[in-house]
């Protein structure tokens, strides 16, 4: 679908809008017809964070043009994202520059740790507590089922024992062969793939929902 | 004009004031719509169909009530002379200024109350309960699934623990009851593994388990709040009677320190090495991380390096070694080692620096049990390069002693540290002197529990009391009025600030308008905004001495 420009961004076209149900990510496109510029802002509840973001646009001048050149923004949209900016905090998890409202697991100081990212990956995971316990936690909860044969054709979380265990989102699998997750590691690891057979994990792999899913799953 | 259609994928370039790409790659491996990240974290603020929310009364209606208090271990809060009437059997009296009740009815009535600023979020079928200022949560049910006695519960949660308290490492006595919930004997278990800090509270009542959580609390006053909504629990199979928490369990820190899989090796090959090479092979463990890796020194000697097993401190901080994130130590980086022989060959780093990329990145042990290895200069020679390195020391007063300095630099008076001479301490601050080993002593824990080593070999001990700094530290916070409850000296405010959900106000506090001039209690409008200054009270209270309107609404 067509998408109209609303702006005008160092005498480019530009489109600005909020994105996520949330609202909270300030998106600007515009393009020199070589490149397309994109800049963000993900919402803080500060005010004084917008109107940067709104100075960085009208202040933007391109490196090879010397002359002046004309940037107008919706006013429409200035208002709505000042009211958005200063109605009420937006809660920002910030782990390795990923940014999670919400997400209830603490990062080592911005140095990884992987519930925190499975469940950024996952959207949500009602479990709390170690990774070690997220195994023996799934039967608290009846839409969420486990396997020890492999993840499911849905999206997956493998889970290790130990002290306090590992869980890794499972990115990628054809059904059969090797599994792509993607994982973080306590204070050691801000995000990383490898390659692991479906019996790696020591203890198994965990998802929400079930169905038919290749080699079947073991509740 | 339509060029993002055919343009994008030649983006070249992109300034953001927060950067969100990682982001928006992130979440392109993501199943289903129904586990999307976006739309799973816009959560509905909802009340379960079996809770029924009681606001609190209004300020006219309160009687007398508790005041919140700094010092004093928390007792439970008093029961007021006048109780809300609601529909249910349950007879409440009235909430806390600025707490509310949450009943519900599954399968049998309960009540606990929450501050008002609390929200109540159903997210997957999972119901919980949510500051609106951080990501802290607390889980209250009725476990549906576990049937329990209440004559042999703790050899029944020994045997279930790794189901019901999330954890398996805890011994057949270590359960015990160690607190109350509305008359009902009860368990507190606290785990502060890395990345993880969960309190639990069992309690098993009419054949059923009452379980209570409090998950990864992000500022201290949330502890007090999850300890007055435990002991002001109402349950209607029980006696009327209110709970109790293990004292001063909100300040208690566990110490958790992993196994070394190795053994210095002994002899004249115990000497430090330094070592700079190139790695040429990297092996993870089985979580990511990197536990060993083979450097190639620039004489074509082959080294397997292996890193020291770590320290957790304070909950959701390692301790010790600092990290380093895997990114640093890619095969092919240029790298300068510091460490000791093992028995079986391999080298333990101390201290680890990439080389060559500008930025100074470096991996310490920072930590040093002073009844096992004492900090060697000769390895903190190399940690003076660069920021000031902050040590954690272990050990007795004794031991301790030789190695502390005040701000001023002089050695520390013995009578500053407390316990007895076997007494475990943890001192932290910042290296002032390598040899002889000195830090600014800045932070101070005593033992207060037991150490013990779990199944995997990991020692436990519950737990630290901060004596340095003071517990109670002055604060300040900026803050909206909700409204202000006159008969109780206190003021609800509109959100949580720093995990404050009221302000009590002290005897002879002062309450100034925007000028400077005193302003009455009964004066202060829902919506301003004010400062109050003073320290932790109960319940979520900041006990403040000084109030000041900022600026009126």
């Amino acid at each position: 679908m067509p998408i109209d420009s609303n702006a005008t961004v160092a005498s480019m076209p530009a489109m600005i809008f909020l994105q996520n149900q949330q609202r909270d990510l300030l998106i600007t496109y515009f393009s020199d017809e070589k490149y397309v510029y994109r800049l963000m802002n993900w919402a803080t509840g500060e005010k004084a964070h917008v109107d940067a973001y709104w100075h960085m646009l009208e202040s933007y001048t391109p490196p090879d043009v010397s002359g002046k050149v004309v940037t107008v923004l919706p006013q429409s949209m200035i208002q709505e994202t000042n009211l958005w900016a200063t109605s009420k905090a937006v809660r920002i998890a910030n782990c390795c520059s990923y940014y999670d409202s919400g997400n209830p697991f603490p990062c080592c100081t911005n140095q990884g740790n992987c519930t925190c990212w499975c469940y950024y990956k996952y959207g949500y995971v009602p479990f709390t507590g170690n990774a070690e316990t997220w195994w023996g936690q799934v039967p608290d909860y009846p839409e969420w089922n486990r396997s020890t044969s492999g993840p499911s054709c849905l999206a997956s979380i493998a889970c290790w024992s130990g002290s306090p265990g590992h869980v890794a989102y499972a990115a990628y699998w054809s059904g059969t062969g090797n599994v792509g997750i993607s994982e973080m590691s306590w204070c050691a690891n801000c995000g990383s793939s490898r390659s692991i057979s479906p019996s790696n994990p020591s203890q198994g792999w965990i998802f929400k929902g079930s169905g038919p899913c290749p080699g079947g799953v073991q509740v | 004009m339509n060029f993002f259609n055919t343009a994008i994928d030649r983006c070249a370039l992109m300034l953001a004031v927060i950067i969100a790409l990682t982001l928006l790659l992130g979440c392109d491996s993501r199943g289903s719509s129904e586990s999307d990240g976006v739309a799973a974290l816009t959560t509905v603020t909802v009340a379960s169909p079996q809770e029924t929310a009681i606001p609190s009364a209004t300020p006219g209606g309160l009687t007398s009530g508790p005041l919140p208090t700094a010092t004093a271990p928390i007792p439970p809060p008093t029961v007021p002379a006048t109780p809300t009437a609601t529909s249910s059997a349950l007879v409440l009296p009235e909430p806390l200024p600025g707490w509310q009740w949450r009943e519900r009815d599954e399968p049998f009535l309960y009540a606990f109350m929450l501050p008002h600023s609390w929200e109540s979020v159903t997210e997957s079928s999972q119901q919980f309960y949510r500051s609106t200022e951080t990501t802290t949560r607390i889980f209250v049910e009725i476990v549906p699934r576990w049937r329990v006695g209440e004559d042999h519960w703790e050899s029944w949660l020994y045997d279930n623990q790794q189901q019901v308290l999330l954890t398996s490492d805890l011994s057949r006595t270590e359960i015990h009851a160690n607190a109350m919930i509305a008359g009902h004997p009860a368990y507190l278990h606290v785990d502060q593994s890395p990345g993880n800090y969960l309190a639990t509270i069992i309690a098993p009542t009419g054949g059923r388990l009452l379980r209570l959580r409090l998950h990864n609390p992000e500022q201290e006053p949330e502890k007090q709040i999850f300890r007055t909504m435990a002991e002001t629990m109402v349950l209607s199979n029980g006696p009327a009677e209110t709970g109790s928490l293990p004292p001063d369990w909100e300040i208690n820190l566990e110490f958790s320190k992993w196994p070394a899989p190795y053994a210095y090796a002994e002899g004249d090959e115990t000497e430090l090495q330094e070592i700079v090479g190139q790695i040429a092979v990297v092996e993870l463990a089985f979580n990511g991380t990197v536990e060993q890796f083979t450097l190639v020194d620039d004489n074509g000697a082959v080294y397997t390096i292996i890193r020291p097993p770590f320290s957790v401190f304070l909950g959701t901080s390692t301790l010790s070694p600092t990290p380093l994130r895997n990114d640093a130590l890619a095969e092919g980086a240029r790298v300068q080692i510091v460490g000791r022989p093992t028995t079986t060959g391999e080298i333990v780093a101390d201290y680890i620096v990439p080389l060559g990329d500008g930025q100074l990145q470096r991996a310490l042990q920072t930590y040093f049990d002073l009844r096992e290895n004492a900090p060697e200069p000769a390895l903190l020679t190399y940690y003076v390069e660069g920021e000031p390195v902050d040590l954690w020391l272990r050990g007795t007063a004794n031991q301790l002693l030789p190695y502390l300095l005040d701000e001023q630099g002089n050695a520390i008076d013995k009578e500053l540290l407390p316990g007895n001479a076997d007494e475990a301490l943890l001192a932290g601050g910042v290296l002032q002197n390598v040899d002889p080993p000195r830090i600014v002593l800045s932070r101070l824990y005593a033992l207060h529990g037991q150490c013990r080593v779990d199944e995997e070999q990991v020692e436990r001990c519950q737990y630290y009391q901060p004596v340095l700094p003071p517990v109670t530290p002055t604060r300040t916070i900026t803050a909206t009025v909700q409204s202000a409850v006159v008969e109780m000296n206190t003021i609800i405010l509109e959100q949580p600030v720093e995990g404050f959900v009221t302000i009590a106000l002290k005897e002879g506090r002062q309450l100034l308008a925007t000028d400077n001039t005193p302003l009455d209690l009964a004066d202060l409008a829902p919506g301003t905004q004010i400062t109050a200054t003073g320290v932790m009270g109960e319940a979520g209270a900041l006990l403040a001495e000084f109030v000041r309107v900022v600026s009126a609404d």
